[in-house]
């Protein structure tokens, strides 16, 4: 029992480390399929974009992560998309984090393509901007003031998406997509001083920095995380929009099970830190 | 132009007048869309009666003026917001007419909803961004709205005269605030000069740094200093170059390798200047590697991996995370902890110090950063700004009792005196 | 003098004026803080040219001494040298080579990176969350209740769960962290303060 105590208070951390490697694998092997139950903040969302169907005004989403943070952000950009394009909302793309232009570019393209979208009339990708602060404001005004062309170079005026589209007042509802502070700096220099409707969708561990602005009303709703996303798939699946989960849904039951996997060390730490304790106050006596 | 018809306009919340993306692209003129009969079918079909007209609101109560708290080159037109559901209102639009002297023609300078009840007219809106349309400061501008779907209809002419303000009166709480602290720190600094030592706590992780180095020394192995991702700009960053200057003292004096990887250009620069002080000034300059502060990578996993690459190889005795750390924080410390290394870390960013809690032996929170050099120094005058900073949380904590207190008891006035425009 | 005194002044009147400019919104003033941020971009272009010949100095020197792990130094110094090049080449546009490098070889290797947490995150909370005193038994709690509340499992086992997790997220974590924003920010103010009025002068080397 000594033995055992010990080998588990100096576990080398590869055996950690093989242990989450297969509770990651295992579930795209086995899929666990466990139930999905959706946030009050994630149906927030939702049900802003599903009340977008038929006004004609678009979903205008902030590109705003890179390569390192796709895996949580990402599916929830594809589902929002799937979304919006499943309810002929035009979509509208923009971005103001320069390492993450070329991602954003090739989710929107993707996720049109798949849904037969064309561009200039379903979706716009505007592309990089640099200094946000001004061009949140100058999108107050009106949006060409900082976007004169798209990311492929084609002038606003030619696209008949964007002839509908001039300033705040035209955009449906606004989502900041992000693993950065960027999702912030929109309600900072957009809904603050400007009042639109907007919601943040960031990675799990910032989530929970940004509940006060649904308090607050600044944000309408957040997608934390692959679990939010997870739970936005599973509301458009219940909603009849999809007939299938996700890729965040996917991952979902490998979280799970990655961290009962966790739990699972903590608690062997701790009895075996405990039993530690415990022999040494023996040997004391 | 033709008339819509009152029949034919479907509520606004239904989008009737925006088109289904996917649809062509027709002119946005009223009346399109309607289903007017040829001539033969008007032959057979019985006459449509004809229905009463849409009677397009001008605006009410319109007043033009400056725009309060810009730089200028500004004017803003307001008038009271129609009622909601007002479907006369949720199909008009107005151009805007503007002149400046008397003589002057009337110049179209925009156009906007009915429903919006505010339009700005201001020199970045301006068309081509000419500064011949722009709003000049000093002069006297004319506004008046035209309907467009009914250009007999105008509303009165009002004027006003733009010019930039040298005070934005809705800062004026911050500037107050701002006043008080800086106040705060002058008189404590002022009183560590003359007056006793001041107490303050101690911070382990602070204390901790001697030792830590002298553990390097001991082992032959060199210290890693790690000054975060964050810009220059970042007040973390500025915190971590001046933490960099005592302990590249130490290591001087004891003779330890000092590696400082770097993530952003700018941050180098002022790296490899802060440590070359400080061996100058510890009378080493010959000990000083210029190839130890280097710039690693700008993209930050990449600088994660090249960081914990050279924990792996170079084996470090100490290592210090000081300055803005974003998600590659527990990478590099859990990578540090599994060489064996003694880590200090101190961070501003809320969301990574439960990494750095769970993976580092020493962890300042928070506004510890920011004291770390005070302590490290030793300075008084240091010291004494740290006094400022407690005294402010008091004054701080009594505001936000005032405001619990005022929320409940529903007073506004007090509410609205700490309010942020 | 010229090392010392002439940068804290300069400190001092560029600082003095960035924080007055948030107060006045007058064009003049919000015009020279624009050049400004323009030309904080230009050097920071500058220093990257400094920064980049300092990996290549570095990684040189390396190759050169033959040290532990020289290899990977010239895996370094060649792909730095080959993405120039071809994105000088090629041009940057979708579909060149260069965007294929981003797309294919950076951006999975960034995520491949950043996929390590979740290793780390184990080990780190094996080795971390002990209940050695009151403080850390209630962190170890809060910490299992959160990992069981955040996923579906949660739900699965009760619905209690999810809402114990919220409500440690809602409110004492919410709490503790405008705390510790609120110290950061008087913090960040007291730090911009003494270099402003030169008393930190460590970013100088100076004490």
């Amino acid at each position: 029992m000594k033995k055992l105590m010990d080998r588990l208070l100096k576990l080398d951390r590869r055996w950690t480390f093989l242990a989450i490697g297969i509770s990651a694998v295992l579930p795209f092997l086995f899929p666990i399929g466990l139930a999905i139950h959706p946030s009050k903040e994630v149906q927030q969302v939702f049900d802003h974009v599903q009340a977008l169907k038929g006004t004609g005004k678009p979903l205008v989403i902030s590109f705003d992560f890179d390569p390192g943070t796709d895996a949580e952000v990402g599916p929830m950009a594809i589902a929002l998309m799937d979304h919006a394009f499943l309810n002929n909302v035009p979509v509208l793309g923009l971005n103001f984090i320069y390492t993450g232009t070329s991602l954003a570019e090739i989710h929107i393209k993707k996720a049109a393509e798949k849904h037969g979208k064309e561009y200039g009339i379903d979706y716009v990708f505007l592309g990089f901007k640099t200094a946000f602060p001004n061009v949140m404001i100058n999108m107050s005004k009106d949006i060409r003031l900082s976007f004169n062309a798209d990311y492929y170079n084609k002038p606003i005026g030619d696209l008949p998406m964007m002839r509908k589209i001039k300033n705040y007042d035209d955009f449906g509802f606004t989502i900041g997509l992000g693993g950065t502070r960027m999702v912030e700096y929109w309600i900072i220099y957009g809904v603050g001083p400007y009042d639109f409707d907007y919601a943040i969708g960031c990675t799990a561990v910032m989530a929970s920095d940004y509940y006060p602005y649904i308090q607050t009303g600044q944000s309408k709703g957040i997608i934390g995380g692959m679990k939010g996303a997870a739970e936005y798939e599973q509301l458009l699946l219940d909603a009849g929009l999809t007939e299938t989960l996700g890729d965040a849904a996917m991952g979902l039951d490998s979280q799970s099970l990655c961290h009962l996997v966790v739990i699972g060390f903590i608690v062997l730490g701790n009895i075996a830190y405990f039993g530690e304790q415990r022999r040494k106050r023996k040997a004391r006596q | 132009m033709l008339p819509v018809y009152a029949q034919d306009v479907k509520a606004p919340d239904s989008g009737a007048l925006e088109k289904e993306p996917g649809s062509e692209e027709k002119a946005d003129l009223p009346g399109a869309g309607l289903d007017v009969p040829s001539a033969d079918e008007a032959q057979t079909t019985p006459p449509i009666p004809s229905p009463p007209l849409i009677d397009r609101p001008l605006p009410l109560n319109l007043r033009a003026e400056d725009v309060p708290n810009d730089g200028g080159w500004a004017i803003r037109l307001l008038w009271d917001k129609f009622p909601d559901g007002d479907i006369a209102a949720a199909v008009t639009n107005y151009e805007v007419l503007r002149k400046r002297g008397a003589g002057d023609d009337w110049e179209k300078v925009g156009e906007i909803k009915a429903e919006s009840g505010k339009y700005a007219d201001s020199h970045i809106l301006a068309k081509d961004n000419k500064p011949e349309h722009f709003v000049i400061d000093g002069a006297q501008y004319s506004y008046k709205l035209r309907i467009i779907e009914d250009p007999a209809k105008e509303s009165e002419i009002v004027s006003a005269v733009s010019e930039g303000q040298w005070l934005n009166t809705d800062h004026t709480i911050v500037l107050i605030a701002t006043l008080l602290y800086v106040a705060l720190v002058v008189f404590f600094i002022q009183r560590a000069k003359h007056g006793p030592k001041m107490y303050v706590r101690p911070i382990p992780g602070i204390n901790a740094v001697e030792d830590a180095v002298g553990r390097a020394t001991e082992m032959g192995k060199p210290v890693l200093y790690v000054p975060g991702i964050g810009v220059i700009e970042e007040i973390a960053t500025l915190a971590a170059m001046t933490i960099l200057s005592p302990i590249a003292e130490k290591v001087a004096e004891y003779g330890t390798p000092l590696l400082v990887p770097n993530r952003d250009p700018v941050v180098y620069s002022i790296a490899q200047e802060v440590v070359r002080q400080a061996y100058i000034k510890v009378g080493k300059p010959d000990a000083y590697v210029d190839d130890n502060i280097f710039f690693l990578s700008g993209r930050q996993f990449a600088y994660a991996a090249g960081v914990a690459g050279i924990m792996m190889r170079e084996k470090p005795a100490t290592n210090f995370f000081f300055g803005a750390f974003y998600a590659e924080s527990l990478i590099l410390a859990e990578t540090g902890a599994a060489t064996g290394a003694i880590q200090i870390a101190g961070t501003d960013q809320v969301t990574q110090l439960p990494f750095f809690i769970a993976a580092c032996d020493y962890t300042l929170l928070g506004e510890e950063l920011y004291a770390a050099s005070a302590y490290l120094s030793g300075d008084p005058i240091l010291v004494g700004s740290l006094k400022a900073l407690d005294y402010a949380k008091i004054l701080i904590f009594a505001l936000m009792g005032s405001g619990f207190v005022a929320g409940l008891f529903g007073w506004s006035g007090i509410l609205n005196l700490m309010k942020l425009n | 003098m010229w090392k010392k005194t002439i940068p804290v002044s300069i400190a001092f009147a560029v600082g003095l004026f960035m924080a007055l400019q948030f107060f006045v919104p007058h064009r003049h003033v919000q015009s020279v803080v624009e050049e400004i941020n323009r030309w904080t971009s230009l050097i920071w272009c500058a220093a990257l040219i400094l920064g980049t010949l300092s990996l290549a100095k570095h990684l040189s020197l390396k190759i050169k001494a033959k040290k532990e792990g020289w290899g990977y130094a010239v895996i370094a110094m060649i792909s730095m040298i080959a993405t120039t090049v071809i994105g000088f080449y090629t041009g940057i546009e979708q579909g060149t080579l260069f965007m294929r490098i981003y797309e294919f070889i950076l951006a999975p290797l960034e995520a491949t990176t950043f996929s390590l947490l979740a290793f780390y995150i184990a080990s780190a909370a094996f080795r971390a969350f002990r209940a050695r005193n009151a403080e850390a038994t209630l962190l170890l709690i809060a910490a299992i209740l959160i990992m069981i509340g955040r996923v579906p499992i949660g739900h699965a086992i009760s619905e209690v769960i999810p809402q114990i997790s919220d409500f440690i997220l809602d409110y004492p974590n919410t709490a503790a962290k405008r705390g510790i924003m609120m110290g950061v920010g008087l913090g960040m103010i007291s730090t911009a303060l003494k270099i402003i009025l030169g008393i930190e002068r460590g970013y100088l080397g100076d004490k």
